[in-house]
């Protein structure tokens, strides 16, 4: 639930790594794995007992 | 410890460093928070491990029961027996294989992450990674900087990217 | 008050310190609570442990953490861009890492913060790793101002670092950057000789005296292009690290003679000269490095961290090569003195503590800064499993566990707080008789169950160290390698390179044969009466009994297994291992009054071997 909240923060932090460093692909790049992340954790929440709940 | 600095000074060297004076604290309270021997805190984990599958098996079973409310028989049914049983199990079965299995189950969610991440990954690799990467290296971009340069008088190089303790990067 | 918790996790050494205005009040590493070897996982006992410490209450001014995520994350994208096509394994392997675990560190952190009881809301820092490596080197330091020298793996993208310490500041000047590695060089000779990454390159060391450097020409020629300040770039065409999940590919292996020697099969001639070839060209690296850090800086004194810097061997060179007036290493040179170094930097740099300093004494108060269990609790824990003891007076406790010692018993010791940092300094520590010519293989083969080249450390009276090594300055950290004084070996024996290495190694060269390494080397620990009382007064007492101012000193653990924390896990070990008799706390237990263990039998199975 922590990671939920942290979501904007984490993204904004990309961005301005991003704007520092002038790396922009890495924005478009982190909201991709970012989508394959959330994927991946949802299959795992649904595995048969949703453990990250406790 | 006098005899001990007049044998490591010389007389050119500067006094070498000799460990700080005092051997501090380290309070019995603290280590005693780390330390759990004590049979009753083996029960209390045991408890906490059954409380925790029985819950499992409940919001199982409670998925279940919902589902078949919803008309989705087949699922419904399945979630239910499983959720009932894992209930059973948590009040049945010794602490140990509980322990174990719960320490297996992160594991299995693991694995299902995998299974969805890899060819998602896999996808993103050849469609992103390869045609940018040999892009960059027709470019001569190469970050890592990985050929000899035999004229430089150095390879240190200053740091260039801002440093900020503040900031995660 | 300015109180800082530092952290680093996720890679090799978690560990947890807590730091009250730029006084270290404890440190520890997760591993020792959750018995697992170089465990990585957010600290969560580490720092329940440390909060513990906080004197008088209070909450936490500020979390900082070893390094930048972002920034590391950064690096793992741009290796895989300059691999593809290749790498697929390694991305794979290694994203899912990223989106899982490590970019959410922070309220990971915070979630596991907030379940200890540390209110919502305290800042969280990251310094740099290198800046939390060289903090941990020059704050605890005990230099006013100094040089500082970082070398390891890799951090984010620096792997080498070069700066200088004034004040309450330390100003990184110059980097090598990844995959250019000092650390990773090292590591990946470690792979090739059959050890493992990340512990087994102290076994490589160990290996390098009984070699003859025949590869170092080859190693310098084809594998590294090294200016004369110590700075190269590596021939990644050698290396599988970047595109593959091996340490080194078949090039490498076509180099040197043939494909890597598989973890324990037999050591051979090539691994004994590969060994003393990388710590040959390593040691040359270290001190023109070292030169150029001089040279820059001006500075008188050097401190030293990162991982590269627990290799002793190189840092008795350094130190003896003169390049600076005096050298001071960071005990915990790992990844777990990021933790310490963190919390220094974050103190100081962020906070602007004052940082005090006599030009004598270093902070670490002899890297004693984890558990110390109570009398009380221990007896409580003995009494409650009918467990056999007598308690010894103080006033006798040295000579009672001398005698022992002195009659030929390994004895494990387990008093006051566990040292941080890889090495157990007579808290945690297993000692024995150094006169003894079987101690060495006893202690491998019955106490560690580990191989029979690795050589042991000995423990020596301060006052008496110049006596018996080449060695003009304290080594309370036992982080530099002196040579036996020479009247205390005895003649030598001819070429013993013919002999099988483990028939060499039992050779008796010197009058304390079980701390004498095959070229009469010895990395020596001084004891100092003001840091370790109680160890300082055992060596006295085996001293007035048998005139020998030494005892072998290695870490309480069998090999695999992280040195024991508590006293159960001291009493596990000493009844799971041929260990005599155990001194925990004021209570000395002989294995034969104990009841038989009912875990009895061999360990070797149960552990994962290093």
């Amino acid at each position: 639930m922590n990671r939920l909240a942290f979501v904007g923060t984490l993204l904004r932090e990309f961005v301005a790594f991003a704007r520092a460093n002038k790396v922009w692909w890495i924005v478009p790049l982190v909201v991709l794995l970012g989508l394959i992340a959330l994927l991946a954790a949802a299959s795992q929440a649904t595995s048969p007992y949703i453990y990250t709940l406790f | 410890m006098a005899s001990a600095s007049t044998r490591f000074g010389s007389p050119t060297a500067p006094a070498p460093a000799l460990p700080a004076l005092a051997p501090q604290g380290g309070r019995p309270e603290a280590a005693a928070a780390t330390w759990s021997w004590r049979p009753e805190v083996a029960v209390q984990a045991a408890s906490r491990t059954r409380l925790r599958f029985a819950l499992r098996g409940g919001v199982g079973g409670g998925g279940g029961a919902i589902l078949w409310q919803l008309g989705w028989l087949h699922a419904g049914s399945v979630a239910l027996v499983l959720g009932v049983s894992v209930m059973l199990a948590a009040a049945a079965l010794p602490a140990r294989w509980l322990r174990r299995a719960d320490d297996a189950l992160p594991g299995l969610g693991r694995a299902a992450s995998h299974v969805v991440a890899w060819p998602l990954l896999f996808v993103m690799f050849w469609s992103v990674f390869v045609p940018f990467g040999l892009l960059l290296r027709r470019g001569r971009r190469d970050p890592l900087c990985r050929s000899f340069d035999a004229t430089a008088p150095t390879y240190w190089q200053r740091p260039t990217r801002p440093s900020d303790p503040t900031r995660p990067f | 008050m300015a109180r800082v918790l530092g952290i680093s996790a996720l890679y090799h050494d978690a560990a947890a310190a807590l730091v009250e205005d730029g006084v270290i009040v404890a440190a520890a590493q997760e591993e020792r609570f959750t018995r697992t070897k170089h465990d990585a996982a957010l600290p969560r006992q580490a720092l329940r442990y440390c909060l513990a410490e906080a004197a008088g209450g209070g909450g936490l001014d500020a979390i900082a953490f070893y390094d930048k995520p972002i920034l590391k994350f950064h690096r793992i994208l741009e290796t895989a861009f300059a691999v593809a096509p290749r790498g697929f394994g390694a991305f794979a392997r290694g994203v899912p890492t990223w989106l899982r675990d490590k970019l959410w560190v922070e309220p990971d952190l915070r979630a596991m913060l907030a379940a200890e009881g540390v209110p919502a809301g305290v800042p969280m820092y990251f310094p740099a790793h290198h800046a939390s490596h060289a903090a941990s080197a020059f704050y605890p330091s005990p230099f006013e101002r100094a040089a500082v020298l970082t070398l390891d793996g890799v951090g984010e993208w620096a792997t080498a670092s070069i700066g200088v310490g004034e004040g309450n500041r330390v100003t990184l000047r110059e980097q090598l950057e990844f995959p250019h590695s000092l650390g990773l060089l090292y590591s990946a000779f470690t792979a090739f000789a059959g050890f493992r990454v990340g512990s087994g390159e102290y076994k490589l060391m160990g290996l390098a005296p009984y070699g003859t450097p025949t590869y170092a020409a080859r190693i310098r020629d084809h594998l590294l292009d090294l200016k004369p300040d110590g700075s190269f770039r590596l021939n990644l065409s050698y290396f599988g690290y970047l595109d593959d999940q091996q340490m080194t590919n078949a090039r490498f292996a076509a180099l040197f003679d043939g494909p890597p020697r598989a973890p324990e099969g037999p050591l051979t001639r090539r691994e004994l000269d590969l060994a003393c070839s990388i710590q040959q060209v390593t040691e040359d690296i270290v001190l023109a490095m070292a030169r150029h850090a001089r040279a820059e800086t001006g500075m008188r004194h050097l401190c030293l961290a990162g991982g590269v810097a627990l290799n002793c061997v190189a840092n008795g060179k350094l130190l003896r090569a003169g390049i600076f007036d005096d050298v001071w290493i960071q005990p915990a040179a790992g990844d777990a003195g990021g933790a310490l170094g963190a919390a220094l930097a974050v103190c100081h740099e962020v906070l602007n503590h004052p940082r005090a300093v006599d030009g004598r004494t270093d902070s670490m108060q002899g890297a004693l800064l984890g558990p110390a269990f109570g009398a009380d609790s221990i007896r409580a824990y003995l009494d409650a499993n009918a467990l056999p003891y007598h308690e010894v007076p103080d006033a006798e406790w040295p000579a009672t566990v001398a005698r022992l010692i002195a009659a030929g018993a390994i004895v494990g010791l387990f008093q006051g707080r566990m040292e941080f940092g890889p090495r157990a300094l007579g808290n945690r520590s297993i000692v024995g008789d150094p006169r003894s010519p079987t101690m060495q293989s006893v202690l491998n083969q019955k106490i560690k169950f580990r191989e029979s080249f690795r050589p042991f450390a000995p423990a020596v009276l301060a006052e008496r160290a110049a006596d018996w090594f080449d060695l003009d300055r304290p080594s309370p950290y036992m982080l530099l390698v002196a040579q036996l004084g020479a009247r205390h070996c005895l003649a030598d024996a001819g070429d013993e390179r013919s002999l099988d290495v483990v028939q060499w190694v039992n050779r008796v060269r010197s009058t304390v044969p079980a701390v004498t390494h095959v070229d009469r080397s010895a990395r020596v620990q001084t004891v100092h009466a003001e840091t370790n009382p109680r160890f300082h007064a055992l060596l006295r007492a085996f001293e007035s009994q048998t005139g020998c101012p030494l005892l072998v000193n290695t870490s309480f653990n069998v090999r695999g297994e992280p040195i024991v924390g508590t006293p159960s896990d001291a009493y596990r070990c000493f009844m799971c291992t041929g260990i005599d008799a155990l001194a925990l706390g004021p209570f000395l237990l002989t294995k034969a009054a104990q009841p038989p263990w009912v875990e009895a039998g061999d360990r070797r199975g149960t552990l994962a071997l290093d």
